[in-house]
């Protein structure tokens, strides 16, 4: 094992580490977004937008993810190819497939990240957000003051869950060619005839990996249990 | 069943409990004779939920000895089930089983420890139900009832399996206060029919009325027993007094 | 309109691959699930933690990576290629269920686990209380109780266990999405087949939450089924 990662695929993991975990961590801010984004909308009194937010979950957790990340990532692709060549008005500009890419992880998460926040949202009383009028807060004031730091405990546990499923999810990244773990892994094996030491070094990477997010994420829980006292 | 020559149904001897380090039972001795009833009282975090748990085994203690109808009690699942089949237990949430009928909430016991056959069992049931005066509600399920009919329901499946003691740890505590009286109601005809009841209440009308003996407890240990009369009009220790004075206004 | 039936039908080719992959082994990973969370239960201490920890290791590795190596990795180990072993890991289709049942088993045994745990404590020693030995008091209290805390997670488990067939296809089995990939790659058409495999996608989840809710419907509180079952 040591001599394959002697022969330079050690390098080649390090950026590849550096890949997935740079698309994973983009993904996952982005996903949070949508998630607190689609949230406020579905509660909003905009019409039909409760309707579109539950119509976008249910659609995007009921389809394979390699499904729809193929699909957003050509029509992103596409959209962005077009796009450049319009403003740059060359015809050759091209665009790493990285972003529609971490576009495409984005919108498949954040389905699951405006579950997690609905459910956040449902669970805080009434009487808050009453309470927080009754102070005199604006709507902004007590939707940043009362309601987000409350549902941030709420659903942080399962924070720390997306936060492993975007990791794993851009190893499906590997099918389109960006060169993640999961990739390196399997050229690696291809081209040494040696897969079980490529794959197992991607395995170790993802466990090591998936120890140390538990980790920060029960000390990050830790934290928000202490400051708002134990209820 | 056998009937000791003083016919004692529950006697405790000696009996101490701690969880780790804190001693919450000390040396409780009660003895307590066939159809007698006994009210348990005391502040909060006395012992005295802890001490009818272990009479019927929930709890284990680590000193001393517990007798329920002859048998001395061990934590042994055949001990634990034999001292179960005797004595019947009323929590204070109710505790039905959500998925079942009342009606199967009854006779789940009678057929699977006593193999009673379902028709039989049914029947008993359904005569117990009618004794809480609720036989309507057979086909119902937990959910579907009032607090106070689940805890007549808990009382009936308690029944059906003809115990000869009744341990009710709190059974009015966690209901509305109007639903308080059908369930102490209950309680008193069971009384009337000869049951012998050992109860933990704050309910201290219903001691006056029903108790042959009311107990005081407080920090694990037994500070004073008496009759109803004495207890409530000439306590002797100031500690009882002083608990007195706080649950009757 | 054409060209779309000629895909559907061709796509369709492949449902019977992606349902088979889909069901074996849900009822493979769902015994190995019991199994485990059974050990995990039973034998408290390092028993249980190796086992939790074992859980934790495949839940954190991508199924894919999972799928790579029963599929690529396997088959170098003699004793898998010159035993009965052979027929088992020689057949892409079959790397996939025993990748599927063992992811499954993964997340299914953390559910059961749970759902065991938040059983409440009230309701085990009612039973108890009522001379139950420990068997009756699993069948009474305890699993009704699994499934009341538990059956929401699965349902969402399941689901994710039939999308995650999709991957069969990146070991060249032939299910739904391998025909909609072949199409893509043969016509350099994208939406068509991968519309058309999410509209099977689709109607096979929403079945199957329906088939679930109505399990759950008969065996759960207001079940008569049940009744008749104790």
């Amino acid at each position: 094992m040591l001599n394959y990662l002697e022969q330079g695929w050690g390098h080649q993991f390090v950026k590849a580490f550096g890949m997935s975990f740079s698309i994973a961590i983009i993904s996952f801010v982005l996903s949070i977004i949508i998630g607190i984004g689609a949230t406020l909308l579905a509660s909003s009194r905009i019409r039909f937008a409760a309707a579109i937010v539950k119509f976008y979950t249910y659609l995007f957790r009921s389809l394979p993810g390699i499904l729809l990340l193929l699909l957003i990532f050509y029509t992103a692709d596409s959209l962005i190819q077009s796009l450049v060549k319009f403003l740059t008005g060359t015809s050759d500009a091209s665009v790493s497939p990285v972003v529609p890419a971490v576009l495409s992880t984005s919108i498949v998460l954040g389905a699951y990240a405006t579950e997690l926040f609905k459910a956040g949202w449902a669970d805080i009383s009434a009487g808050q957000h009453e309470a927080g009028r009754a102070l005199g807060f604006t709507r902004f004031q007590s939707l940043a003051l009362i309601i987000l730091p409350q549902i941030y405990r709420k659903v942080l546990p399962h924070l720390g869950s997306l936060w492993l499923i975007s990791m794993k999810e851009t190893a499906l990244l590997s099918i389109i060619g960006i060169p993640d773990i999961v990739r390196i892994a399997s050229l690696g094996a291809r081209s040494t005839g040696a897969p079980f030491t490529f794959y197992g070094i991607a395995i170790a990477i993802f466990i090591a990996f998936a120890f140390a997010s538990s980790r920060v994420f029960s000390y990050l829980e830790g934290r928000s249990r202490r400051s708002m006292g134990a209820i | 069943m056998p009937d000791s020559p003083v016919a004692r149904s529950v006697e405790i001897e000696k009996m101490s409990k701690w969880f780790g380090d804190f001693q919450v039972l000390s040396d409780i001795d009660l003895s307590v004779k066939q159809g007698e009833r006994i009210v348990v009282c005391g502040p909060s975090g006395s012992g005295k939920s802890t001490m009818i748990r272990c009479i019927n085994g929930l709890e284990a203690f680590q000193n001393g000895k517990i007798t329920v109808n002859g048998v001395e009690l061990a934590q042994k699942s055949r001990v634990l089930e034999a001292v179960r089949k005797n004595v019947g237990m009323v929590f204070q949430q109710f505790n039905l089983f959500p998925h079942l009928t009342v009606l199967q909430n009854c006779t789940l016991a009678l057929t699977w420890v006593h193999k009673t056959p379902r028709a039989e069992a049914e029947r008993i049931a359904r005569r117990y139900l009618e004794k809480v005066r609720i036989p309507e509600q057979a086909g119902k399920y937990p959910g579907q009832l009032s607090g106070g009919q689940q805890q007549r329901v808990a009382i009936a499946r308690s029944l059906c399996l003809r115990p000869s003691v009744m341990l009710f740890d709190e059974p009015t505590s966690s209901l509305d206060p109007e639903m308080v009286k059908e369930v102490l109601d209950t309680m008193a005809d069971l009384a009337q029919d000869g049951m012998t009841i050992i109860c933990v209440t704050h309910e201290m009308g219903f001691a006056r009325r029903i108790a042959d003996r009311v107990i005081f407890m407080d920090q694990g240990r037994i500070i004073e027993e008496a009759p109803p009369s004495i207890f409530f009009e000439n306590p002797r220790e100031a500690r009882t007094r002083r608990f007195l004075e706080q649950v009757l206004h | 309109m054409e060209l779309m039936i000629a895909y559907t039908r061709e796509i369709l080719g492949g449902l019977s691959t992606t349902l088979s992959l889909f069901l074996v082994s849900l009822v493979i990973g769902f015994i190995l699930a019991a199994a485990m969370a059974f050990i995990q239960i039973r034998f408290p201490g390092h028993i249980s933690k190796s086992v939790w920890n074992l859980m934790f290791c495949i839940r954190g590795v991508p199924m894919l990576l999972v799928l790579y190596i029963i599929y690529y990795g396997l088959p170098l180990l003699p004793i898998v290629r010159e035993t009965f072993l052979w027929a088992v890991f020689s057949s892409p289709f079959w790397c996939t269920i025993i990748c599927l049942a063992i992811v499954e088993m993964a997340f299914t045994s953390e559910i059961m686990r749970g759902a065991y745990f938040q059983t409440p404590k009230e309701q085990i020693e009612a039973a108890r209380s009522l001379g139950l030995n420990g068997f009756q008091t699993f069948r009474a209290a305890i699993f009704p109780a699994m499934i009341r805390n538990g059956f929401a997670a699965y349902t969402t488990e399941v689901i994710l266990l039939c999308k995650s067939t999709a991957l069969a296809f990146t070991v060249t089995v032939m299910d739904v999405m391998g025909f909609a990939n072949e199409i893509r790659s043969r016509t350099l058409d994208i939406y068509e087949p991968l519309l058309i495999a999410g509209f099977i996608y689709l109607c096979i989840t929403i079945t199957t939450r329906l088939a679930l809710s109505w399990i759950f419907s008969l065996i759960s509180v207001a079940g008569s089924a049940r009744a008749e079952a104790l």
